[in-house]
């Protein structure tokens, strides 16, 4: 016998017009960011978003195992992307899924364009993102926890990079979908996972599942940019608290 | 993407900044074995950190060419003439493509906001290019002269050049830098060594057999027994023994080679390893030595601290080097900040419960 | 070349390590029967029936528990499965590599697993849905986030911390669509555990046997061993590990001091409440 699914509820926004969880169209969920969490690794983050709570361990630049992905003219940059078993309602199952490998890939090129791997041949940076607790969005938060872990390693980048979403539900457009509001299929919804590096005002990963006119596609650019912004606060703001030392005299 | 590490237009200005050493054996300089354990030297290197208001006038003042450390004598006492000295630093003076750290005694190019260690992010606008001011190390300028961050650390202008100091990095290899590495691979003809870097470093003896030639050294003793066969063996380091080493050679797309030939070079035995951020190490040491003195004063041990950020430390008491690593981690944490001697002396005091 | 092989441990720590021991005292000045800071906490696991997050000094381990339901075993009709999976993170160590579990993985989750399943502690009926046919099953799966040496311990008081703080829903039957689902009521109940098994593990380095090795004293040990103990002090499971050997003294002291260590872990089981409020 199944277990009976969770029930969706009959709205998605409230009379006064706000969202399920009392947010405007432009507001995030709870941001927090937390650098340096893992003892071993070169670089790590906690990303608290929303209910998500995603830690990225990052290594490197070290030699490349096995051998032969290791490229004599560039450094590389090998991201994992796994969902922990009791991240999500109904147990996953442990093996890595297609998923789980896409959104590895999609997260590392978007970190890409902000790192100088050429300076370091024939190494590999890899970092290790897990889902402990996934409520939609985990692909954007992986972003904005793999950029502050790379950041916390010390290698240069040029800029950092912030990951949101935007969506349409119920022809309106929001910003930073929840889990329940993407799921909430009667307003037909739309979500736009974006990661943008805010200072150099290009967008790095850019996926869409859902249907949009064009003059939508530019609004949610617009306000997704907007969302960028905010995330890379809270990024600058745990960087620098890691390494701020408030407490001692100056 | 040369702003990073090969600019040859360098804000880093290319004094000295060259290891040094003390109480080395001589005779390990000839390239002779040697079971004895090697004295350790201090590594110098001027701080990069401007503290000049805090430390007493005169410790920085005087133009430290001519300091060496003998802290690290303390137990053996012994002054062996170091007569290979020199030739270290015959070494190719640091070109411009090695990074910098050193020069603390610039003070007089820093205003009063320099002093302010605002912590800067990657990606952040530092700056603006103008005729006073330039990208320098750690720094990018883009199409809209604007001078943004590469790491997290805090600005520093030298010159006309805005600096960002970052806090963390990874350890790359430059020619003449002493490292420590474990050896973690061999063959018959190579060991190879992790240096606390993205690349494993190379130790052929047929290499050091060419420095001790060069050296003016005798001939190893493998050469000596004859037989091409046994000349360059490697059987004199074991799989996880620790050698200090020198760079011979490394341009990123090979691995560095490196040599155990030369003053304070070798294998060490006793004490133990901990590891600091390179970026950090100049605050370690101190200007002209004097955070790393006053370490060694106050805890009875001797330290050697390796361009890759190793640092090995040797006392009798497990106390006194608990506070130690206690103490070096205090000066990571805090590296960037002013009146940091002070505080170490006084937590190493309250530590120890003096 | 084995990429861990530069995170074995050089001869000169070796010796280190070793010269302290005979001195009696260790690398972080604690004694040979001393832990390290413990830590219990509810972590960030927040879509679990049941989570912990232990730190045993700087090695953490997330615990969470989730429920399935299936068939009971034919043997136990109305008795319903508990199972561990362990799960060594890469980026918890560069020792851990991506890919399925090794065997170390493998058997960390099989010492958690015998002892939990040996000691008791939980009524496997109360797992019981529908006897004969539908019944709980509990997957206690073990993260390893930061590895700093003594994971088995650190995984065991994780586990334990976790169940106790399980919240099983009722579930009741509904059809809907003609279809006969299992649908939460909305009430839960925990799993009102009474014993809190804690294993103690022991590494043998030169002779010295020491609890709670950290990650250098776990690589040059020559052998571990560790008891699983319940709350009047019984051994309900041990296991050995380590090329090295042991003798019957050395054993037998070992289980002595394991006795007298366990009253400690148990009671920060005892503490430990999931407060998920603040998350």
């Amino acid at each position: 016998m199944p277990l009976l699914p969770e029930s969706l509820p009959e709205t998605i926004f409230k009379d006064d017009g706000t969202r399920l969880d009392g947010r405007k169209f432009n507001e995030l969920r709870d941001l927090h960011i937390e650098v340096g969490v893992l003892k071993n690794a070169d670089g790590s983050a906690l990303v608290c978003h929303g209910k998500n709570r995603i830690i990225a361990g990052a290594y490197g630049p070290r030699e490349v195992h096995p051998r032969h992905l290791a490229k004599s003219d560039t450094g590389i940059l090998q991201i994992s992307y796994r969902m922990a078993t009791f991240s999500v309602g109904e147990r996953k199952s442990p093996v890595p899924g297609r998923r789980e490998k896409e959104i590895s890939m999609v997260v590392g090129k978007a970190i890409e364009p902000v790192l100088f791997l050429e300076q370091y041949p024939n190494t590999t940076i890899d970092v290790f993102i897990t889902v402990l607790t996934a409520d939609g969005g985990t692909r954007c938060a992986s972003v904005t926890a793999a950029a502050c872990a790379i950041a916390d390693m010390g290698i240069p980048m040029k800029d950092l990079v912030a990951g949101v979403a935007v969506g349409k539900i119920a022809n309106r457009i929001i910003l930073d979908v929840s889990d329940k509001e993407d799921k909430w299929e009667k307003g037909g919804a739309t979500d736009m996972p974006v990661a943008v590096m805010v200072n150099q005002k290009q967008y790095s990963l850019l996926q869409l599942d859902g249907s949009i006119t064009v003059e939508q596609f530019e609004e949610m650019l617009d306000l997704v940019f907007e969302g960028g912004k905010l995330v890379y606060e809270k990024q600058k703001e745990a960087l620098r608290r890691k390494y701020s030392t408030e407490d001692v005299g100056r | 993407m040369s702003i990073l590490h090969e600019n040859k237009d360098s804000p880093r200005d290319s004094r000295e900044n060259h290891v040094r050493g003390s109480g080395s054996l001589a005779d390990h300089a000839s390239g002779d074995r040697h079971d004895k354990e090697l004295d350790a030297g201090i590594l110098a290197m001027e701080s990069e950190y401007d503290d000049a208001d805090e430390e007493e006038p005169g410790d920085f003042e005087d133009d430290d060419d001519e300091d060496d450390f003998e802290e690290g004598d303390l137990d053996e006492g012994d002054d062996e003439e170091d007569d290979d000295y020199d030739d270290d630093g015959a070494e190719p003076a640091n070109t411009d493509d090695d990074f910098d750290y050193g020069d603390g005694d610039d003070d007089e190019d820093d205003d009063d906001e320099s002093r302010e260690r605002d912590i800067v992010v990657p990606g952040q606008v530092v700056g603006k290019v103008d005729a006073d001011t330039q990208s320098g190390y750690g720094t990018l300028a883009n199409k809209d002269n604007d001078i943004i961050s590469l790491y997290i650390g805090f600005t520093q202008k030298r010159g006309k050049y805005l600096n960002v100091i970052p806090f963390k990095g990874c350890y790359l290899p430059h020619v003449g830098h002493k490292v420590i590495g474990k050896i973690v691979d061999k063959n018959v003809v190579l060991y190879k060594l992790d240096i606390n870097s993205p690349y494993m470093a190379i130790l052929k003896p047929s290499d050091n057999d060419r420095v001790s030639r060069s050296q003016g050294g005798r001939r190893s003793r493998y050469k000596k027994k004859g037989g091409p066969r046994s000349r360059s063996t490697t059987d004199e380091f074991d799989l996880g023994d620790i050698v200090i080493a020198k760079v011979l050679k490394f341009d990123r797309t090979t691995e560095p080679s490196l040599t155990t030939v030369g003053p304070d070079l070798g294998q060490i035995k006793g004490g133990f390893l901990t590891e600091i951020e390179v970026p950090k190490i100049p605050r370690l040491i101190g200007k002209s030595g004097s955070m790393i003195k006053l370490l060694n004063k106050l805890t009875s041990c001797k330290i050697f601290v390796a361009q890759n950020g190793m640092v090995w430390i040797k006392g009798s008491d497990p106390k006194k080097e608990r506070v130690l690593i206690k103490a070096i981690r205090k000066i990571e944490q805090e590296a960037h900040t002013f009146g940091l001697t002070d505080r170490v002396k006084e937590f190493i005091d309250e530590q120890l419960g003096n | 070349m084995d990429l861990s092989i530069s995170k074995k441990i050089s001869s000169l720590e070796r010796d280190y390590i070793l010269d302290l021991l005979e001195k009696g005292t260790r690398v972080d000045g604690r004694g040979l029967l001393e832990y390290r800071e413990i830590k219990i906490d509810a972590g960030h696991i927040l879509k679990s029936e049941g989570s912990a997050r232990v730190f045993i000094g700087d090695t953490e381990i997330d615990v969470g528990v989730k429920y399935d339901l299936g068939t009971p075993y034919p043997d136990s009709p109305d008795e319903g499965v508990i199972t561990c999976m362990a799960e060594f993170v890469p980026s918890a160590s560069p020792m851990f590599e991506s890919g399925p579990p090794r065997e170390d993985a493998i058997e960390l989750a099989r010492v958690v697993d015998r002892g939990i399943r040996h000691s008791n502690l939980i009524d496997k009926k109360k797992l019981c849905v529908v006897p004969g046919k539908e019944v709980f099953i509990l997957f206690v799966d073990i993260y390893y986030m930061d590895h700093n040496g003594n994971g088995i311990d650190t995984a065991s008081l994780a586990a334990i911390s976790a169940l106790k703080s399980v919240q099983l829903p009722k579930l009741e039957q509904k059809v809907i669509n003609e279809q006969t689902f299992q649908a939460p009521t909305g009430e839960t109940y925990p799993l009102d555990i009474d014993d809190y098994p804690v294993t103690i593990t022991f590494s043998k380095i030169d002779n010295h046997m020491i609890v709670d090795p950290n990650l250098i004293e776990e690589l040059i040990a020559e052998a571990r061993v560790s008891f699983c103990l319940n709350k009047n002090g019984q051994i309900t499971s041990i296991q050995k590990n380590g090329k090295g050997t042991f003798s019957a003294e050395e054993l037998v002291k070992a289980a002595k001091n394991a006795r007298d260590l366990a009253p400690m872990l148990q009671q920060k089981v005892k503490e430990y409440t999931r407060d998920l409020t603040g998350m």
